[in-house]
């Protein structure tokens, strides 16, 4: 199987770094194969231009090398694993741009010619994993309506095939998590991947 | 005391920018002292540290209104990285928070996707506001296969209702 790693790191944040190294390790154990995007290693530019906007209106969407290169690593993935820490309740602004970016129509969905209906593009994928570390509690984050969840596992599930999974591990006050609970938190990473 | 319009859409003929330029209009006719920000003419970098002039802005101002297009259940990546940048630090003076979204979905669609952006919004970035700080919610839905009638009939609801939600969080 291709896996897909998409990762968006926080400036002085270790803990996605170490959740990286279990999602390339373990799946290889398996003989599957997992191509690494690390959106901030490589300075992903996340901002729409009005030259790209117009394209993608058009119907055929203007791709330079880069969104070339990621949108025909999503084509042929059968697993996503987004990896990134939660900023104001939601995706990281990289990580929102890669989606806005690259899941461009011909990639993840389509729109019917004579409807305007949206088509699901996705139909290859068979699990969505996400997994994020978050400065609130569990409470907080359920009160803020996990929004990145939210947009990872339903708005992009609708563009996947029927029978898509999903799976979500989540670090909980990450900045005041000792070592006991990250060790629990890689531990529980690295069974969800290794039930891929 | 201001009410800071940030408009955020790549092409300045847009309807998002349409709508935009509606609320600025309506806000002025009811002698509402209106500060523009255009994320995209001012060529706002995300990877540059949040602009020293924006945060002044921001403080000055009483009412905050947000226009954008609604990418993947939420908001585009350049003003994701504005409100990023803004809540760097508290704002008290902010008694108000308005979104004018566009969607290209129903509402039934973005009801299933869990309505992400204005749950950012509402919540996250309304918590770093004043405590009693207000939120509005005025949008459009199903842009996809919606009909020029449709579009007019947003705009002029955009006109109508901006000034009431300004207006009744002064009185």
């Amino acid at each position: 199987l291709n896996i897909l790693l998409v990762a968006a790191h926080g400036e002085f944040d270790d803990a996605t770094r170490l959740v990286c190294d279990v999602v390339r390790r373990v799946p290889l154990a398996k003989h599957h194969m997992v191509t690494e995007l690390d959106l901030t290693a490589e300075g992903f530019q996340p901002v729409m231009s009005t030259a790209e906007r117009r394209a993608y209106e058009s119907g055929a969407p203007l791709m330079d090398d880069v969104i070339a290169r990621h949108s025909a690593l999503v084509i042929e993935a059968d697993l996503l694993v987004f990896v990134y820490p939660t900023t104001l309740s939601t995706l990281p602004p990289s990580l929102k741009g890669w989606l806005d970016r690259v899941l461009v129509p011909g990639v993840a969905f389509s729109l019917a010619p004579d409807s305007n209906k949206v088509l699901r593009g996705l139909d290859r994928v068979r699990h969505i994993v996400g997994i994020s570390t978050y400065d609130e509690s569990w409470f907080e984050v359920k009160r803020g309506n996990d929004n990145g969840r939210r947009t990872l596992l339903r708005v992009l599930r609708l563009c996947a095939g029927l029978r898509t999974r999903t799976s979500w591990v989540a670090l909980y006050e990450a900045g005041g998590a000792d070592n006991t609970r990250r060790q629990a938190f890689l531990a529980r990473v690295e069974r969800t991947v290794g039930r891929l | 005391v201001t009410t800071l319009v940030v408009v955020t859409h790549p092409c300045p003929d847009s309807f998002v920018a349409a709508a935009g330029d509606r609320v600025v209009a309506a806000l002025r006719t009811c002698g509402v002292d209106v500060d523009l920000i255009d994320l995209e003419g001012f060529c706002y970098n995300a990877s540059l540290p949040f602009p020293a002039d924006h945060a002044q802005r921001l403080t000055a101002a009483n009412e905050l209104v947000l226009v954008y297009p609604t990418w993947w259940g939420g908001q585009p990546a350049m003003l994701l990285s504005w409100l990023n940048g803004a809540v760097a630090n508290p704002l008290p003076g902010l008694r108000a928070v308005v979104c004018v979204a566009t969607h290209g979905g129903s509402k039934l669609a973005n009801a299933i996707g869990g309505e992400s952006g204005k749950r950012v919004a509402a919540r996250a970035f309304r918590r770093r506001c004043a405590p009693q700080a207000r939120f509005h919610w005025v949008a459009f839905y199903g842009g996809d296969r919606a009909k020029p009638h449709h579009r007019t009939a947003f705009l002029d609801r955009v006109e109508r209702r901006l000034p009431c939600l300004v207006a009744t969080g002064r009185t």
